[in-house]
């Protein structure tokens, strides 16, 4: 058995190495603390409030906030509405996204400009892309009804944005428009990673391009997708803006998603403290999911 | 090279193709800034009854901006936050007052614009954090002052009121609490009907109308033929200011009310469900608005009266502008009139005022700023700058030749004496602001026709929510 002995000269150096490294740490420390650390402090402290907005003396309530949450059916709708519709984008841009990695991933005439284009429903400023995607939908002057009605599909306009059947479908195509350039470029670099020696052998065995797709190419593409699905999914469970832009979360409360739930009561009721209660409550889940989310980016199995 | 590697996506091409994307967006972002700059340069508003245009203001403007740029950078500098209005000359006049105004009492001002919008979470987000204004433009008073923000301005109000007359007693009583003004107002701009007279003319039937119920409703049904995609009517049912303001003043002119004279809930009553049953049975069951109604926002009874898809809107002067501009036609079939309740003519009250929060240092000044925008010299061109959409707030200045020469102005100004506030007969109070806040009258009325609720079920969630918000202000003041 070998026996190291460290003199205490290098005991120094690797003490120092280290004081050196958390030094190095220091500035994120600090930033994370400030931006990170004290809003989310005073957020899970204002939850346990009466607070206010605009009003100075909040008083502490313990978990009234909570417990009126968890009673209201709003909230509980609100939650079941946010995460089906994260789910259905998810799918829907995974979908989507890879059927236009692989058509983009083949040389075409084009090619380049295809995969530009591709990109711009990503690169377009989101409000610029909403208000064209609201106008699109409106009843009277809008080109989806124009189109369906000139088709002789429909006899009467739909009411896309003012329907309670239809909203929640409307957003989530906005929404798949707006992130599958998002899925297709991770999946297009995912593609092209994928060694060809192993097409080319299971094409000496006789594989049919489905089964490539189903035994090389999806296998291959697991890290990715499971990366930007966790993405995706985290980000469209915290939509505000599409929601704001299109619906304010109606009709009724029909697209009322949570996010859109916060904003009101902070905003519209004030109730800085019942809202801050919203996020604290979801944290939990959300934590799960960035567990998740980084042990899919270290490559660990998740 | 492989023919693999050739097809790899890589950093340089990733990095061209964004700069690419990134230089169409900006492209089509430059687009906005042209239009803009073009209407800046072509404004005018017409005056319909002399039939002559009048530049407005334009050259003021920019003399006013010279003598601003020549005065020398001294004093304190003051922060004015204001709402941005759709019409530019309105904000461009309104900003040069008010440097005019800091230029003579040798301070500095600089004035702020925000889309109404968002402008209520900025105050609320400044509040918390104290950074209000030294000069808030658009507040809500009894809200604020319940927040003990604003300061009192009894004696500027005191001293403008004297210069233009007297406030109208309206005016006054929405910016006083406890016999003190804690608030200046500066414009009405009030919200009524529009109708298009060559379509009810052509179905038979003339204004005014005298019943909502009678033959408002029969001639809405006369002229509504959705194969033609016209309607009689349309407002929005929606989370919006349309949407939510129209509700009030229907159940208003229905002879209902949020409060009684000592402040208590009145909501729940007869009259109210009469008032909200009928206004839902305008799109459900007479049909006589577009479906699409559910999910316009605030833009789309504009859009629908100025595409004549609508032959009667309710709204505030926009629509007029807008006409004047662009479809002068359309503008001499159109007249305006208060809602024809069934108890009496209703149209909202809707008021900008002018506050100074009790976090600025420099009060004195703030108070100047406000008499100088106000004063005889300057209020008369904020009012025209804003053609139909601001009236006047002083007595003196509604014989202005703008407002008494000009067909839709007058008829305005003859029916601001129905002009009405949420308050009333009660005082205002902190907690009817949350009410339209939440949106909660539009939210009654599209659970009745978006999600088939009872109407009295309805309405007893709405007083159920009326009375919480009012015991959560309650409990806050105590």
């Amino acid at each position: 058995m070998t026996q190291f002995v460290r003199s205490a000269k290098q005991w120094y150096l690797i003490h120092e190495e280290t004081v050196i490294g958390y030094l190095f740490l220091l500035p994120v420390a600090a930033i994370l603390l400030v931006l990170v650390g004290y809003p989310g402090l005073v957020g899970i402290w204002y939850s346990l409030t009466n607070k206010m907005i605009g009003y100075t003396n909040p008083s502490f309530i313990g978990l009234r906030n909570y417990i009126e949450l968890i009673n209201d059916a709003r909230l509980i709708q609100a939650i079941i509405r946010s995460l089906w519709f994260s789910f259905a984008a998810m799918v829907l841009k995974l979908v989507f996204g890879l059927l236009v990695a692989l058509l983009i991933n083949q040389r075409f005439p084009g090619r380049w400009f295809v995969r530009g284009a591709v990109l711009l429903p990503w690169a377009m400023p989101s409000i610029a892309a909403i208000l064209i995607w609201a106008w699109m939908y409106n009843d009277l002057f809008g080109v989806f009804n124009f189109l369906l009605m000139e088709a002789g599909i429909v006899n009467v306009p739909i009411n896309f944005l003012g329907d309670r059947r239809w909203v929640m479908p409307s957003i989530i195509l906005l929404n798949l428009w707006r992130g599958f350039p998002f899925f297709t470029i991770n999946l297009l670099a995912g593609l092209q990673a994928i060694p060809e020696e192993l097409y080319e052998a299971a094409r000496i065995d006789g594989a049919s391009a489905f089964q490539n797709f189903l035994h090389i190419t999806l296998p291959s593409l697991r890290t990715v997708i499971l990366i930007i699905c966790l993405l995706s999914f985290i980000w469209n469970a915290n939509i505000f803006t599409d929601v704001w832009v299109l619906t304010r979360g109606g009709p009724g409360k029909a697209s009322e998603v949570f996010s859109i739930l916060t904003f009101k009561l902070a905003f519209q009721g004030l109730e800085l403290g019942k809202a801050a209660a919203v996020p604290v409550l979801l944290m939990p889940f959300f934590s799960i999911l960035i567990v998740f989310l980084n042990k899919a980016v270290s490559g660990e199995e998740v | 090279m492989s023919e693999r590697n050739d097809a790899r996506m890589t950093r340089r091409r990733l990095l061209k193709l964004a700069g690419l994307g990134g230089a169409g967006v900006l492209l089509a972002a430059c687009q906005p800034e042209v239009v803009e700059k073009v209407v800046k340069e072509t404004v005018v508003v017409e005056k319909e009854a002399e039939k002559e245009v009048v530049e407005v203001e334009k050259e003021v403007t920019r003399v006013v901006e010279k003598e601003v740029e020549k005065a020398p950078e001294e004093g304190p500098t003051l922060t004015l936050w204001a709402p941005k209005h759709f019409i530019e000359p309105a904000n461009l006049y309104y900003a040069d007052s008010a440097r005019l105004t800091a230029m003579e009492n040798n301070f500095q001002v600089e004035v702020q614009f925000f889309p109404w919008g968002e402008y209520t979470q900025k105050q609320l987000a400044a509040i918390e954090a104290g950074t209000l204004p030294d000069v808030l433009h658009g507040s809500d008073v009894p809200q604020y002052h319940a927040m003990g923000i604003l300061r009192d301005v009894s004696d500027t109000f005191e001293e403008i009121g004297q210069t233009g007359g007297g406030f109208f007693e309206t005016m006054k009583s929405n910016v006083t609490i406890n016999d003190k003004q804690w608030a200046v107002p500066f414009h009405q701009e009030p919200q009524y009907m529009y109708y298009r007279t060559d379509i009810f003319g052509e179905a038979g039937y003339e204004l005014p109308f005298d019943d909502v119920t009678g033959d408002w409703l029969e001639a809405v049904q006369a002229v509504t033929k959705p194969a033609d995609r016209v309607w009689g009517f349309g407002n929005p049912f929606t989370d919006c200011p349309d949407g939510n303001n129209f509700i009030w003043q229907w159940v208003f002119a229905f002879g209902g009310s949020v409060q009684d004279e000592e402040g208590n809930v009145v909501i729940n009553s007869p009259e109210t469900l009469e008032a909200i049953t009928f206004y839902c049975d305008l799109l459900t069951e007479y049909e006589v608005m577009p479906p699409g109604v559910t999910g316009w926002d605030d833009t789309g009874n504009n859009k629908a009266y100025l595409s004549g898809q609508c032959a009667s809107v309710y709204n505030s002067g926009s629509i007029i502008n807008a006409m004047r501009d662009s479809d002068p036609g359309w503008f001499e079939d159109t007249a305006v009139a208060p809602i024809p309740g069934p108890v009496m003519p209703v149209c909202m009250g809707g008021t900008n005022n002018i506050s100074i929060p009790t976090s600025s240092e420099h009060p004195d000044l703030a108070a100047e700023l406000i008499k100088g925008v106000l004063s005889p010299e300057r209020y008369p061109h904020n009012l025209e700058a804003a053609g139909s959409m601001f009236f006047p707030v002083l007595r003196d200045y509604r014989d202005l030749d703008f407002f008494v020469a000009d067909r839709i102005n007058a008829m305005v100004l003859d029916f601001l004496e129905h002009v009405h506030f949420m308050h009333e007969p009660g005082d205002p109070t902190p907690w009817l602001g949350e009410i339209g806040d939440k949106w909660l009258w539009s939210e009654m009325t599209s659970r009745i026709a978006v999600e088939d609720w009872d109407p009295q079920e309805a309405l007893d969630d709405f007083e159920a929510q009326v009375i919480e918000i009012k015991e959560k202000y309650e409990e806050q003041q105590a």
